[in-house]
Parts: structure tokens; C-alpha cells; sequence
């Protein structure tokens, strides 16, 4: 009887929104790096580990309550997708962090600003991501919209990326400490694409379910 | 009850199986290939709500069937036999078979033999064969229009999912026990007649031999009618369901029993033309006409051949 009235989907649901708070930890986490003392990097990365890690337990969690059989079969399918779409999110803000420890970068004074404000927009698609897969279960109007929000922070992010690598190239700085500091814009960009792309899932799952 | 008794009681037990084992396609199809509710689970559903449909609302048609059929016990096993092997053969086939059509063949083909067809229900049963898939069309096809403007209304997508499960549910439970309650006359109504059974052994032989037809039903059936016609979303699915017993309760009403089969066939175009008519496989469709053209036929002539043995060894 469960399965007809859902108390199998209200756990799925309430695993699936803590999935998303673990996640933004990871990501909030990864975000102290840039502005971090040199000697606070390495308790940082293991914060990020550690909730990185956390978020991978909850996913799996997720993944067998739903085969044990939430939601119906044919959407389960598009709902794994989605949840591993977020969890790619946070294998992102961790390899951002990494980038930044292990490679001991040396962001400049003129750049860390703007490296900021690229983070923060990240930051700010996956919440506007977090936002529309929370309303999914509730209001897919409101989904829809939120889903709006994070293709346009998502192109705020891509000109900010590219104004960043712009100012980069202008600077009086080795090849390889530019080459570093673009790869790290990149990767800061690409917590913002994976938010789209998990996205897209969402408009999918929406389009699938109507008639 | 002598053996010679029961073992002429055995064909109608053999297509009392052959039906649910065939026909499940009309009852729970489309739901479990759209992912709605398991095989299994559906399975076990229909066959207590066929029991149930069987036990509480199968007397009445028993009562008529038997009287008609009360002086032909011979002619009752050769239409059983011939039908249940026919839909045997099209079920390895894959194609979903109408029983009404296959009995009716059957009986037409003895009648011929005997030189006492009735032409003029002849001509019936192939303008119902006509007009049940077409009404199951325009039915389904107006059913999926207007509830999914109040479908696109709900909000959540697991609002959506429950609907659809609840829905597909009680519309197959529902489905289950007309199936049970409609076909059991077909199975041993003429035993009663010929007084092998009693109503209450009729009703229990009948049930059991369907109910054993539906748990051992035939997949690659089911998948026919739920995936090979068209692509059904559950949504759809649970309106192609609908439709299909909406279409057998209004005919019954104005008085034209039609074939479940053909209802759900029907039902399940109709669905399929909402989304336009590239959505529909015409070879599929083409072989499930084909299957139907045929059935008559084949039960005609099988059901000839074993009335011909059968009165010869007597």
C-alpha cells in the first residue's frame, strides 16, 4: 500500500533534498579555498572530502530506495540521471579545490576578485538548480522557472569566465602559472555547466510526464 | 460425473487458460509496459478479481449460454478445442486473438457442416469486429484529449505518478472482474447444459482455468498490444486502459457485446493518433488485423475437424 500512497516517494524526496544541502556544502566548502590562508588549504580539501564523500552515500541511498520501488518505473530512470547530474556538481567543486591545494596556486591580488564573483555566480546556479529540483515534487510551474534562472546565471558565468582569462593573458606572469590560473577559471565555470546540465535533465523529466 | 464427462469438459478448461493467457493483454497490457505496476503484481490482481468477477456476476450469462448450447455437448468441445489451439498458435505469434471472434467462427464452421448457420449473425459479428476497434479509436482518442488538459493542471510530477497509478489500478481491477463475469458463460456455460456441471461448478472450473491463464499469461503478447502499436507513456497508457473498458461498457449498454481484444487494440491507436499517426507501427497493426482475419477461420476449421472425429469415434 505504501507504493500506492507514497511513503516509499516522501523518503525518496526528503533523501533527494539532502543530497542537495550535501552538496552545496561541498560546494561552499570548495568556495573558502580561494580566499583562504595558504596554511587553511589543507584542512579545506579534507572538509571537502569529507562532504564529498557524505553526498556519495546519500546518492547511493537514493539510488536503492528508488529501485525498491519509488516513483514510477518509467520515470526512475530520468530521476538516477538527475541526482548523479548533481553529484557530478560536487566532484567539481572538489577537484576546484584540489586544483587550487595541490598545485599550490598563487592567485594574483588583481585576479581574486573576479575569481570571486566567478565562483559566487556558480554558487548561485546551483542554487537556482537546488530551487527547481525542490519544487519538481511540488510545482513544476515553478520548476520551469527556476530552470530559466540557472541558464541565465549560467551565462553570466560564461562571461564572466571569459573576461577573467581575458584579464589572465594580460598579465606579466610565466605560461605556466597563466595556463594554471585559466585551468582553475575552467573548472570554477564548469560547476555553473554542470548545474545547466542537470538542468536539462529537470525540463526532460517535466516533458516526459505531461500528456 | 462419468470420465467420458470430464474429458470433454477438459477443452473448455484448456480455453478458459488460453484466454486469460492471451487476453491479459487486455486487462493489464499496457500498465505494465508502460512500467505502471509489475508483471507479477498485476497478474495476481487479475486473477482475483476474474475469480471474484466469475463467482459474484457470472451466473446470469451462464444461465443463458446453457440454455442455448443444451443440445450440442459435441459441438461445445469442438468450438473449445478448435479455439483454444488457434489462440495457442497466435499467441506463439505474439498477436493478441478476440475468443468471442474464434468461438464464433468455430460454431459458424459447424453450422456450415450442419446447414444450420444463422447468416444473419454471421453478418453481426463481422460488423461488431468492425465497429469495437473504431469506437475504442474515437473513445480513446477524446478521452486523451480532454483529461490531459487536467492532467498538464497538476503540479508535481509525483502528484502525476500517483494519479496514474491509481488510475491504471482500479480501471484493470475493474476490467478484471467484467473479463471474469463476461467470459465464464463462453467457457462451461454449454457444460451446464449438457449437464456435466452444475452453475457453481461451472463458475469455480471457468474462474480457475482463467485465473491460471492470466498468471502464466503470455508476456510477448502483453508487449504487443503495450509497445508494439505504439509508444506508450504511463499517462497514456492508463487512458488506452480506460478507454478500452469505457468502449466495452457502453456497447454492452446499447447491447452489442464486443471483444476486449479489439477494444484494447482499438483503445490503443487511438491513444497513438493523439501524438499523430507516424506514432502508430502499421506492421504491427497490420499483423494484429491479419490475426483476427484469420482467427475465424482457423477456429472454423479446426473446430469442423474435431466435431467430424469426435462424431464419428461416438
Amino acid at each position: 500500500m505504501s507504493i500506492l500512497f507514497g511513503k516509499k516517494e516522501d523518503e525518496v524526496i526528503s533523501s533527494f533534498k539532502e543530497h542537495l544541502q550535501a552538496v552545496q556544502k561541498v560546494v561552499e566548502t570548495a568556495f573558502k579555498i580561494l580566499e583562504g590562508q595558504e596554511s587553511e588549504r589543507e584542512s579545506i580539501v579534507k572538509d571537502v572530502r569529507k562532504y564529498e564523500t557524505e553526498a556519495d552515500s546519500i546518492r547511493r541511498n537514493v539510488e536503492t530506495m528508488m529501485y525498491s520501488g519509488a516513483f514510477l518505473a518509467h520515470s526512475r530512470g530520468d530521476m538516477l540521471g538527475l541526482i548523479e547530474a548533481v553529484d557530478k556538481i560536487a566532484n567539481k567543486a572538489e577537484t576546484v579545490s584540489d586544483v587550487v591545494y595541490l598545485q599550490k596556486l598563487k592567485i594574483p591580488n588583481s585576479l581574486l576578485n573576479k575569481y570571486v564573483e566567478e565562483y559566487e555566480c556558480s554558487l548561485n546556479t546551483y542554487k537556482a538548480l537546488e530551487k527547481s529540483i525542490e519544487t519538481l515534487f511540488s510545482d513544476t510551474e515553478k520548476t520551469k522557472k527556476f530552470v530559466l534562472e540557472v541558464e541565465k546565471l549560467e551565462n553570466m558565468g560564461d562571461k564572466i569566465e571569459r573576461g577573467l582569462i581575458l584579464d589572465l593573458f594580460k598579465l606579466d606572469l610565466e605560461l605556466a602559472q597563466k595556463i594554471q590560473l585559466r585551468e582553475l577559471a575552467l573548472q570554477i565555470g564548469d560547476i555553473a555547466d554542470r548545474s545547466e546540465d542537470a538542468s536539462d535533465r529537470i525540463e526532460i523529466i517535466i516533458l516526459k510526464t505531461g500528456a | 460425473m462419468s470420465h467420458y464427462l470430464l474429458l470433454l469438459a477438459l477443452p473448455a478448461i484448456f480455453l478458459g487458460w488460453t484466454l486469460g493467457y492471451n487476453n491479459m493483454s487486455a486487462i493489464f497490457g499496457p500498465p505494465v509496459v508502460a512500467g505502471i505496476i509489475k508483471y507479477r503484481t498485476s497478474t495476481i490482481l487479475a486473477a482475483i478479481f476474474i475469480i471474484l468477477g466469475t463467482i459474484i456476476g457470472g451466473s446470469a450469462g451462464m444461465k443463458t449460454v446453457s440454455s442455448i448450447a443444451s443440445t450440442g455437448v459435441i459441438m461445445a468441445v469442438s468450438a473449445s478445442l478448435g479455439t483454444a489451439i488457434v489462440v495457442l498458435v497466435l499467441s506463439a505469434f505474439s498477436l493478441p486473438v478476440s475468443i468471442t471472434q474464434g468461438i464464433a467462427g468455430a460454431l459458424i464452421g459447424i453450422g456450415i457442416v450442419n446447414h444450420t448457420t444463422q447468416w444473419g449473425i454471421v453478418e453481426k459479428i463481422i460488423t461488431m469486429s468492425v465497429i469495437a476497434p473504431f469506437g475504442a479509436i474515437v473513445i480513446a482518442y477524446l478521452t486523451h484529449k480532454t483529461v490531459s488538459v487536467f492532467y498538464n493542471r497538476i503540479g508535481s510530477i509525483r502528484v502525476k505518478g500517483t494519479f496514474v497509478r491509481l488510475f491504471s489500478l482500479s480501471v484493470g481491477i475493474y476490467t478484471a472482474y467484467s473479463f471474469g463475469a463476461d467470459n465464464v458463460a463462453n467457457i462451461t456455460g454449454p457444460f451446464i447444459g449438457a449437464e456435466m456441471f452444475n452453475v457453481q461448478q461451472a463458475l469455480i472450473f471457468g474462474a480457475a482455468a482463467m485465473a491460471l491463464g492470466v498468471l502464466t499469461s503470455s508476456k510477448k503478447v502483453i508487449y504487443t498490444v503495450g509497445s508494439g502499436i505504439t509508444v506508450l507513456e504511463p499517462f497514456d497508457a492508463a487512458i488506452a486502459l480506460f478507454s478500452e473498458a469505457s468502449t466495452l461498457l457502453i456497447f454492452s449498454i446499447i447491447g452489442v457485446p464486443i471483444s476486449s481484444v479489439q477494444a484494447i487494440v482499438g483503445a490503443v491507436i487511438g491513444v497513438g493518433l493523439v501524438k499523430g499517426t507516424r506514432m502508430i507501427d502499421s506492421k504491427t497493426l497490420i499483423r494484429i488485423i491479419s490475426g483476427w482475419i484469420v482467427t475465424p477461420i482457423a477456429t472454423g476449421t479446426i473446430a469442423v475437424i474435431i466435431y467430424s472425429i469426435l462424431k464419428i469415434w461416438r
